[in-house]
């Protein structure tokens, strides 16, 4: 009884007092790295036939432009963690003329930082013309949209003095890689 | 900052039934036996703690993940970081609980059927639950998730550091029935509570929409409640406010614990009990946080004002702005009275005793029959969490040795967890008495990769019948 007695307690005392821990290294918590992606939408617009009928200055081109904040953009903690900008555009087209597309992001100053121009296609029939338009950003450009806090869209319709009729609309969205090492 | 997180991080995980005492239940040497059932047998006529060391145990615990998994030497730390994030889901939990007795002191009443038992003990209690759909937005971002909403019912965490007055009856009422209840006064030190939260996030593919995507929050219900912490808030980690309610709380509570034991015979008994019943009202140094509401955003749509024929820009950022602060309406900081329920714990447990009668075959304390050098039997735990019960069972062989030292030996199951097994010794000697009981003690061959550990141990001064 008492051989089992001593085994018992034995065997407790051990377990709590000679019990042991594999090495651990907690220092590894500085190399701790959050890389989400952010898929957001950014500006979007549908636009008539009215709409270019009232800008009325030049005869063959018609220009039509509309600016907003994006005040996110400067925010710390994306100036500080973003690492790839993927922007994507989807414009539909159901003029017979075609359009060319300038997205232009500038500072608070209203200074021009990173400008990306396309052609959008014409329809051919008054039927819908796709445009897609996917722009990886390079390191540079990144540090551009970092600078930024306002987002102007341009749209200038070549018309040739040509009948105009239709609808246009553009869709857009920035797809963010972020590297999170700061927790 | 980084580290705290992911030790916290590290025990983030399943199925621990934290608080559960089974390796103390039903010990009638022991005192803290009366802490687990207020109606439970005993066998002492006097007892008295001694301050601060009278009892205390710990327990927490883990199964998903542990510290090793994260933090083995060698190796990408952040491929088992995101292996820990896809293994473990909202179900898993991380769970520690601490309790220290400051007073404990019991006496048999005159009648010889009424014993008594007061104290103040302090406890510390936290349960998070792993924010699984939270984590997985932070670790990849919606890009790999378009159409998966993020619940922010994800988001379960309690915590309690208190201080517990508390008084007991354990009356007997007939040979074969022991009735108890104890009245508790709770202080509450600091409480940190966000439980209940509704809604979700999510990106929408919207192919016949404006734009791509609708971002959308949908039936959001999220808050989070603390009190006693405006010290901490405040005052750049002052801590003091928090120590100063342990005596003296104004965010106090009141509950009970009832509990009770049938036998059958003098070798067969059922007892049970209900602790915790009870709740706190925090009214004063409090803080809600939260965000109610619904929100939809497809992007800012231009509207390309005709400038020239005489409209106005549209700052659409500020209508943004506005928009979603008129329907996403928060609370930063708010002073709002709250209320805490406690964790409601169940113990149930069976008796069988065996072998020759321990004091020459009398219980002259309780005169409820004899008492047994043996006992074996079944303990079932549950406490009541925010999204679950936990529960465990528990089998056991209970032997007293001789006069000065008892042990336990159990073996316990629940949902997450099949190879715990527990040891208990108690000693006596004259009348001062010394317990330790540690559960899990496989898992102590190697700290780090243990998932539940908990431990308790406790002296007093204990006066048996003669």
């Amino acid at each position: 009884m008492y051989i089992r007695l001593k085994y018992a307690c034995g065997f407790l005392l051990a377990c709590l007092l000679a019990s042991c821990s594999s090495e651990l290294d907690f220092d590894q918590a500085d190399e701790v790295v959050l890389t989400p992606k952010v898929d957001a939408n950014l500006v979007f617009f549908t636009l008539g036939t009215e709409t270019f009928l009232d800008e009325t200055i030049p005869d063959t081109t018609v220009v039509v432009r509309d600016t907003t904040r994006l005040e996110f953009l400067d925010d710390s903690f994306v100036r500080d963690n973003i690492k790839e900008i993927e922007l994507t555009f989807q414009v539909d087209n159901t003029f017979l003329q075609s359009f060319t597309n300038k997205s232009v992001f500038l500072n608070a100053n209203g200074v021009e930082q990173y400008v990306l121009e396309f052609s959008v296609e014409s329809s051919p029939d008054g039927t819908t013309a796709r445009t897609t338009v996917v722009e990886m950003l390079d390191e540079n450009e990144i540090e551009a949209i970092r600078n930024s806090t306002q987002l102007a869209n341009e749209l200038m319709l070549n018309t040739n003095g040509s009948f105009i009729d239709g609808m246009i609309s553009l869709q857009s969205k920035a797809l963010y890689s972020l590297e999170i090492g700061d927790l | 900052m980084k580290k705290c997180l992911l030790l916290l991080f590290c025990w983030a995980a399943a199925g621990v039934v934290a608080q559960n005492k089974q390796l103390l239940y039903g010990v009638d040497d022991l005192p803290q036996s009366l802490l687990l059932n207020p109606g439970a047998s005993y066998n002492f006529d006097t007892y008295f703690g001694i301050p601060l060391v009278s009892g205390f145990s710990v327990s927490g615990g883990s199964k998903g993940v542990s510290a090793w998994d994260i933090f083995q030497v060698g190796g990408d730390i952040n491929g088992r970081i995101n292996n820990a994030v896809r293994r473990l889901d909202n179900k898993d939990v991380f769970t520690a609980n601490q309790q220290l007795e400051i007073l404990s002191f019991g006496w048999l009443g005159r009648d010889k059927e009424s014993f008594y038992s007061g104290g103040m003990y302090q406890e510390t209690d936290v349960l998070l639950y792993f924010p699984k759909d939270i984590a997985v937005l932070a670790y990849d971002g919606n890009a790999p998730y378009i159409n998966r909403p993020f619940q922010f019912s994800d988001i379960s965490v309690t915590a309690e550091l208190l201080s517990v007055y508390h008084f007991g009856i354990n009356k007997k009422l007939s040979r074969k029935l022991r009735l108890g209840a104890r009245a508790k006064l709770y202080m509450s030190m600091a409480n940190v509570n966000s439980t209940g939260n509704e809604g979700f996030f999510r990106t929408r593919d919207t192919p016949e929409g404006p734009n791509f995507y609708t971002h959308e929050i949908v039936g959001a219900n999220v808050e989070a409640n603390t009190s006693g912490l405006a010290g901490i808030i405040d005052d750049d980690g002052d801590i003091s406010s928090i120590t100063k309610n342990a005596i003296l709380s104004p965010n106090i509570g009141l509950g009970i614990d009832i509990g009770g034991t049938y036998n059958f015979s003098d070798q067969l008994s059922v007892s049970a009990s209900l602790l915790d019943i009870g709740f706190i009202s925090h009214t004063r140094d409090v803080r809600t946080y939260g965000l109610s509401g619904s929100y939809e955003l497809d992007g800012l749509e231009l509207e390309f004002p005709a400038l020239l024929a005489g409209e106005s820009t549209t700052d659409y950022w500020d209508e943004f702005i506005d928009e979603v602060e008129e329907q996403l309406p928060y609370k930063d900081g708010q002073e709002e009275s709250y209320t805490t329920w406690r964790p409601v714990k169940f113990n149930g447990g069976f008796n069988y005793g065996f072998r020759e009668d321990i004091d020459g075959g009398c219980n002259c304390t309780d005169k409820s029959g004899r008492r047994f050098t043996s006992n074996v039997g079944l303990h079932i735990n549950a406490i009541k969490r925010p999204k679950s019960v936990f529960t465990a069972a528990t089998i056991y062989y209970d032997r007293a040795w001789n006069s000065f030292l008892r042990t336990k030996i159990t073996y316990t199951a629940n949902a997450f967890s099949q190879k715990n097994i527990g040891l208990l010794f108690s000693t006596k000697i004259k009348n001062f008495n010394f317990y330790l009981a540690a559960d899990n003690l496989l898992e102590y061959t190697d700290v780090s990769k243990a998932r539940e550990l908990s431990l308790q141990m406790g002296m007093q001064v204990v006066i048996n019948p003669k």
